[in-house]
């Protein structure tokens, strides 16, 4: 801008200047010309006048104190007289305008110009009353010469121009552009010094209008974007291809144990893990990579994406799955599958060995109702387990289509605890029902099968002589099971409830039962919304409380 | 705009933190092959340390090409210093490892009451590693000066231990050979205890520019 103004001023300057100096020169030129023509002229007369009276005398008196070029000449042209140069080395002059014109029209001027010299020469010519020709002649400075002399003060005033105008670009950038700068961009409306901006603030005006609504979108967007991320419980990280973080949802940081979602910086600043590192790196690499990553104690599955914009490999997209349940589920599912074999294969295997020694006809004759009697016993042993599993899994399916009507947890107590008197006098346990009616909305088998199940623990785990203790509260409606057995360990207590987990598992066969009975309990109990509370003293007793 | 030389640190950032994860890793196989008595782990090792050597070789590179093309000044030249003195304390870990794994081939077990000392130091030692690393990563000054601190418990754990060994060569007690195979495994794991030292000394330098 300064240079652009500076640029102008200089121009204008230079060409004002310069006009200035041709006028002036081509005037004082033109002035000069009358001046000195006139100066000569009169010159001429006042020594031909001086000559009347003197003669040519005179003419060597006034030469030695004029400037001027005197020279006498007689009719034909030659030289009579010259102030400067011998007269007789001069040649015939009569072919000279000014000598010609002055013959003819008795007076006569003209000027010349020495290219050598670069001066301009006038000469006035004055037919004398003798017929002589008086010669009056000065020379002056061309123009040119004149400017060239006056060349030093030139340049000093072309110096000063620049200087000055230098100084004025500067000062007046600085004065345009202030207001300028003072412009408030954001709304331009109101303040302006100049009309001549007037459309451009208009025009940013719209821009910033637009501007803002973009953002507004990007907002808009970003948070639908940040809400869907942030509610979702899987970990999604975004990366660049320098593996800095993009965008971190608040399940990847909690996952990956940072208190809140880092960008900026690499994503193995969250964890550089080998799996980690693998799935980050493969997928950069561009190829979509799973692998698994265990993480206090729980398994995540890494899913990682590239990204790709016009064939090139922009970033990639991780996933963190917690697959810690699924694992488990898998696990426990196997486990499952592996017990109902066995624990339908053992009775089986009894079973069709006695059949097989009866029907070899090796069984002797006496043998032959006990072997009956133990396929009998193997085979009810199979029916009840398969019943059970048929519960469990009906539960599963939620296949139960029974109606919920009110029962009373007393009486079902009550009931249950006669039905299992038999199992409990053959081992001397003592049982009590204890405590109010409560009368709760459920299936009635289902909490009847509940109860049963943990008293008849409560028989089986028992020692000889040991008592039971059930008591019914009311509000809220809940049945505690005290026995005096033999406890459960503190490690077993989660596992108690799966099906066919057994605390001591070389005992089972002694014990009986299937093993499915605490894992009914269970499900039955989450269906009526029950909590199942367990307390033990390891060799002292059990203390199972449902309250619905 | 992002300029060559930050985008290039940034390189050299996630490389060293990559570098780490490795030195973790193979004291954590190291550690393997001592006590779970892995042979394929003593294959692993040995490629890992290779693995390390090349990172430490690439990112000797990147530092060396940092320092000639981008003439870096004030805290950017005490990063890049600091890294090329780091890898090469992570590639003695790396080396130490090793070592470790290749004497563990020698070593059947035969329960000395140091064996659980020199498990203590094994896991001391993987954790002054990786809280070092942690420093780096995290720019954690606190973490580094930690690690400083665990080092006295690693040495004092190696005098116990170096005692206990002298008592059962003197007793006569211990089959000698691998009585001395223990004491080098321990005087390893107090190297690589050093090493973290050094590792978390550089990370403390490239943070406070002293030394």
């Amino acid at each position: 801008m300064t240079r652009k103004i500076f640029i102008s001023i200089i121009a204008v300057a230079t060409v004002v200047f310069g006009a200035a100096l041709m006028l002036i020169m081509g005037v004082l030129h033109g002035y000069y010309y009358d001046q000195y023509t006139a100066q000569l002229k009169n010159d001429a007369i006042y020594i031909s006048e001086g000559m009347k009276i003197s003669g040519e005398a005179y003419l060597e008196s006034i030469s030695r104190d004029s400037n001027n070029r005197i020279t006498l000449l007689d009719e034909k042209g030659d030289v009579l007289y010259d102030s400067e140069v011998d007269a007789s080395t001069l040649q015939n002059h009569r072919e000279r305008q000014e000598i010609n014109e002055a013959i003819i029209l008795s007076e006569g001027t003209s000027e010349r110009y020495s290219e050598t010299l670069s001066v301009k020469t006038f000469y006035y010519a004055m037919l004398l009353d003798d017929g002589n020709i008086l010669r009056v002649s000065n020379s002056t400075y061309t123009t040119t010469t004149l400017i060239k002399n006056i060349l030093q003060p030139l340049i000093f005033v072309v110096l000063l121009a620049i200087i000055l105008s230098l100084f004025l670009a500067f000062r007046l950038a600085k004065r345009i552009v202030m207001p300028i700068n003072m412009i408030d961009l954001e709304n331009p409306g109101s303040q302006n010094e100049y009309e001549e901006l007037a459309p451009l603030l208009a025009r940013i005006s719209v821009q910033n209008r637009q501007i803002r609504k973009q953002i507004e979108e990007l907002n808009r967007k970003r948070q639908e974007f940040s809400v869907i991320t942030e509610n979702m419980n899987e970990g999604l990280i975004v990366i660049n291809n320098m593996t800095n973080i993009l965008s971190c949802n608040q399940s990847a940081a909690d996952i990956l144990g940072i208190s809140e979602p880092q960008t900026d910086r690499s994503i193995f600043v969250l964890n550089r893990s080998e799996p980690f590192r693998n799935a980050a790196e493969g997928a950069l690499a561009g190829e979509r990579s799973e692998n698994e990553l265990v993480l206090n104690s729980r398994t995540y599955h890494i899913i990682a994406n590239p990204v790709m914009r016009k064939g090139k490999i922009e970033g990639a997209v991780i996933f963190l799955l917690d697959v810690t349940e699924k694992n488990e589920r898998d696990n426990f599912r196997r486990e499952f599958t592996a017990n109902v074999s066995h624990e339908l294969k053992t009775p089986l295997t009894s079973i069709s060995g006695y059949a097989q020694i009866i029907k070899d006809g090796i069984a002797k004759e006496e043998d032959i109702v006990p072997f009956a009697g133990k396929i009998y016993n193997e085979a009810a042993r199979l029916v009840s387990l398969i019943n059970d599993i048929i519960k469990l899994s009906q539960m599963d399916e939620g296949l139960i289509k029974e109606e919920q009507v009110y029962v009373d947890l007393r009486d079902i107590a009550k009931a249950v605890a006669e039905r299992l008197a038999g199992e409990a006098a053959n081992r001397n346990i003592d049982i009590t029902v204890d405590g109010e009616s409560a009368t709760i909305r459920g299936i009635h088998y289902m909490i009847d099968e509940m109860i049963f199940n943990i008293v008849d623990n409560a028989i089986k785990y028992n020692r000889e002589g040991g008592s039971i203790t059930i008591k019914v509260f009311d509000g809220p409606a809940s049945i505690v099971v005290e026995d005096t057995g033999v406890g459960i360990p503190v490690a077993e207590r989660e596992r108690i409830f799966e099906r066919f987990y057994r605390v001591d598992k070389s005992h089972s066969k002694d014990i009986g039962g299937t093993g499915l009975g605490l894992s009914i309990v269970k499900h039955f109990a989450a269906y009526h919304n029950a909590d199942i509370k367990l307390e033990s003293q390891e060799n002292q007793g059990t203390t199972v409380t449902l309250t619905f | 705009m992002r300029n060559r030389l930050d985008e290039q640190l940034e390189i050299l950032d996630v490389e060293l933190i990559k570098m780490g994860a490795m030195c973790e890793e193979i004291i954590e196989m190291s550690l393997g092959a001592l006590f779970d008595k892995d042979p394929e782990m003593v294959k692993e090792v040995a490629k890992a340390e290779e693995e390390l050597d090349r990172k430490e070789k690439e990112i000797e590179n990147l530092c060396l090409k940092l320092l000639l093309r981008q003439q870096p000044v004030a805290r950017d030249l005490r990063v890049i210093s600091s890294a090329l003195k780091m890898i090469s304390d992570m590639e003695r870990i790396g080396d130490q490892a090793k070592d470790i794994a290749e004497i563990s081939r020698f070593i059947t077990g035969s329960n000395y009451t140091f064996e659980k000392g020199i498990r203590d130091m094994g896991r001391e030692a993987a954790a002054m590693v990786t809280k070092s690393i942690d420093s780096f990563v995290k720019h954690d000054l606190n973490l580094a000066y930690e690690v400083m601190k665990d080092d006295d418990e690693v040495d004092e754990l190696f005098i116990q231990i170096r005692k206990q060994i002298i008592e059962y060569i003197t007793g006569g007690t211990c089959d000698g050979e691998m009585c001395a195979d223990f004491l080098m495994v321990a005087k390893y794991l107090e190297r690589i205890a050093d090493h973290a030292v050094n590792v978390a000394e550089w990370v403390a330098f490239s943070i406070t520019g002293r030394h």
